[in-house]
């Protein structure tokens, strides 16, 4: 177990050991990991760099909106997917699922023509509307509904609900603990993602942090590694706290079913 | 309150599923209707084609007299009770039983008036704040039964409420029930799989069998005049003994069963001539099967058999016999010390038996 955790940990160290050190420090071994020096100047520079906010505010619009949109859209898909049961849904299921397994690199290309036709690349719609469902949460959520009794939503069709009523009012708030999970997944790989992110943005106005950052970090000649180091520490902090907050949501959640 | 009008109705599920077969029904006013039949005989789709939660494939469907075929359940006005009661997780007690009455739009004093009112009822006050997993299986199965009374509505429907209670639970909410239904003046149709639960609670009792009715009738009629041999064997606890045997004419008419021959009484072998010399089979409830007295008359039939098994219940004796051909159950009125293996001999009060066509397993006398 220790040794898993060692593993794990491993690179947040280097990050954070290499963004404390000195201008020309690199690591060698694993005994640089320690600084000898500690400088927060790489901090400052990015902190005080307007770009940095910006990479963030953008990431921050984005991750929420496609967050919001998965919250909402997946398991509004997965609810039909499951209880209108025909075999033109179950296609849709099946579609659904084969999605998962295309490579998201074969995507670029025809996504971004797709974009670009739409005049959208460099916006955030870009960054967003292609994202707002992801069949992983839809799939995920699907399963999650069939573990509900029908009966809940039968009960609210006699007291007098509609299917939307009865879907957002009794169904919704029984998915909570798939919807921390879906949340939580999601904001932490559209935080993160970079290929896409990098194709689909030229310039810094929605640009998002880890491809911002990249550029950001890079010199004429040379990568500015301690920089870098900094400013993933920086981007990183937001994942680390919803991930820990997540886990606990979800563990209440789960225990209190 | 309602009437419910069943007439023709027939649900057939996809792949052919035959769930209700034609069946017609009326269930009047403020009656307590109890459908009763073993699992898979359609009981539970009865139930729900009346609530709309199942589409007919025939027949119509009449609640206060206005056809009700495409009318979603949410326009129906009808409360059910689901057997594993579907109480909202997420909501407090309070907002369970609220819950229909918010949608109703109704204003918030006269929610909060109705639900403390069929609270009070149902001796769940103190529960308003909880939530549902903070309750047992007991208390869930009243605030089930609030959700339904506080909404006031046409007919109540109960699915199997009471199977997922421990016993002493199950024939204290029977009482419960009963009590509600006459304190509501309600029109309640109420499945079940145990005959003890129909016989106790039902105005009138529907018996199905394979999603066909088989009879419909009060609970004493169909203990005595039951119309075939599914209906005798499944209302009473433990069931009718079906005594397999030929009709004899030796002087007067006899059932013969191989191990022991009974005199038909003069006035039930009026009704079997036509069965004379041909295979017949008797029906005997557990309690008409008695030990041998002195008192032994020409309709008090004394036959041997061997016990099998004995079941002291504190007031009565229930003992699996064998004749050496039929397994036979007597409820025996009294407590006995009988041993297992023994040889004892009974006796069958003739005047009080059945006779079923083997055939078509009607009921002839």
């Amino acid at each position: 177990m220790l040794i898993l955790l060692f593993i794990n940990l491993l690179p947040l160290g280097v990050m954070l050991s290499v963004s404390l050190k000195g201008e020309g420090s690199v690591l060698r071994s694993l005994a640089d990991l320690i600084p000898k020096q500690i400088t927060f100047a790489h901090y400052a520079e990015v902190l005080s760099s307007g770009r940095f906010a910006r990479y963030f505010l953008n990431s921050t619009i984005v991750a929420i909106a496609v967050v919001a949109g998965n919250l909402i859209f997946a398991p509004m898909a997965a609810y039909a997917l499951l209880r209108s049961d025909s075999k033109v849904t179950r296609i849709f299921l099946v579609l659904v699922i084969a999605t998962m397994m295309v490579p998201k690199h074969i995507m670029m290309i025809p996504l971004f023509t797709m974009l670009y036709r739409m005049h959208l690349i460099d916006t955030y719609f870009a960054l967003v509307l292609p994202f707002l469902v992801d069949a992983f949460n839809v799939f995920f959520v699907y399963q999650y509904l069939k573990t509900i009794p029908h009966e809940i939503e039968e009960a609210a069709f006699m007291d007098g609900a509609s299917l939307a009523n009865a879907f957002f009012r009794v169904v919704y708030p029984v998915l909570k603990p798939a919807l921390a999970v879906v949340a939580t997944n999601t904001f932490l790989i559209n935080w993160n993602s970079f290929l896409l992110p990098f194709v689909l943005t030229s310039s810094d106005k929605v640009r998002t942090l880890p491809v911002g950052l990249a550029i950001f970090s890079q010199g004429e000649h040379s990568t500015d590694w301690s920089l870098l180091m900094a400013g993933s520490i920086l981007a990183a902090v937001p994942t680390i706290v919803i991930w820990i907050r997540s886990q606990k949501i979800a563990q209440s959640m789960l225990a209190s079913r | 309150m309602a009437n419910v009008v069943l007439k023709n109705v027939t649900k057939i599920f996809p792949g052919g599923v035959v769930a209700i077969k034609d069946a017609t029904i009326e269930v009047a006013d403020r009656e307590f209707l109890v459908i009763v039949g073993p699992s898979g005989c359609g009981k539970s789709t009865f139930l729900r084609v009346i609530a709309g939660l199942e589409e007919l494939t025939a027949g119509e469907i009449y609640i206060d007299g206005k056809l009700v075929n495409d009318v979603p359940p949410k326009d129906r006005d009808i409360a059910m009770v689901f057997q594993n009661y579907a109480l909202y997780p997420h909501m407090t007690v309070f907002d369970n039983m609220a819950f229909g009455l918010k949608l109703r739009k109704f204003p918030k004093e006269e929610i909060r008036q109705r639900v403390h009112e069929a609270a009070r009822i149902l001796g769940i006050e103190q529960l308003l704040d909880r939530k549902p997993k903070a309750l047992s299986g007991g208390q869930r199965q009243r605030v089930a039964v609030g959700r339904a009374i506080v909404r006031k509505p046409k007919v109540f429907l109960f699915d199997e409420p009471l199977s997922n209670l421990d016993a002493k639970m199950r024939v204290q909410m029977r009482a419960e029930l009963s009590k509600l239904h006459n304190r509501l003046k309600a029109t309640i149709i109420y499945v079940t799989h145990d005959q003890i639960e129909a016989m106790t609670m039902g105005d009138r009792i529907v018996v199905l069998k394979d999603g066909m009715i088989q009879q419909v009738a009060d609970p004493m009629t169909l203990y005595d005049s039951p119309v075939n041999k599914f209906v005798a064997g499944f209302i009473g606890s433990p069931a009718m003994n079906f005594i397999d045997g030929k009709l004899l004419r030796d002087g007067a008419l006899y059932f013969d069963e191989g191990t022991f021959k009974a005199k038909v009484p003069d006035e039930i072998a009026s009704h079997l001539q036509a069965f004379e010399g041909k295979e017949i089979t008797l029906g005997v409830r557990p309690e008409v099967i008695q030990e041998k007295t002195d008192k032994i008359g020409l309709e008090i039939v004394p036959f041997k058999a061997k016990v099998e098994v004995v079941e002291p219940m504190g007031n009565e004796t229930i003992v699996y016999v064998t004749t050496g051909k039929t397994p036979i159950v007597a409820r025996l009125i009294a407590r006995k010390d009988l041993k297992p293996d023994s040889d004892v001999e009974f006796v069958i009060d003739m005047t009080r038996v059945h006779f079923f066509d083997p055939s078509n397993e009607k009921t002839i006398v």
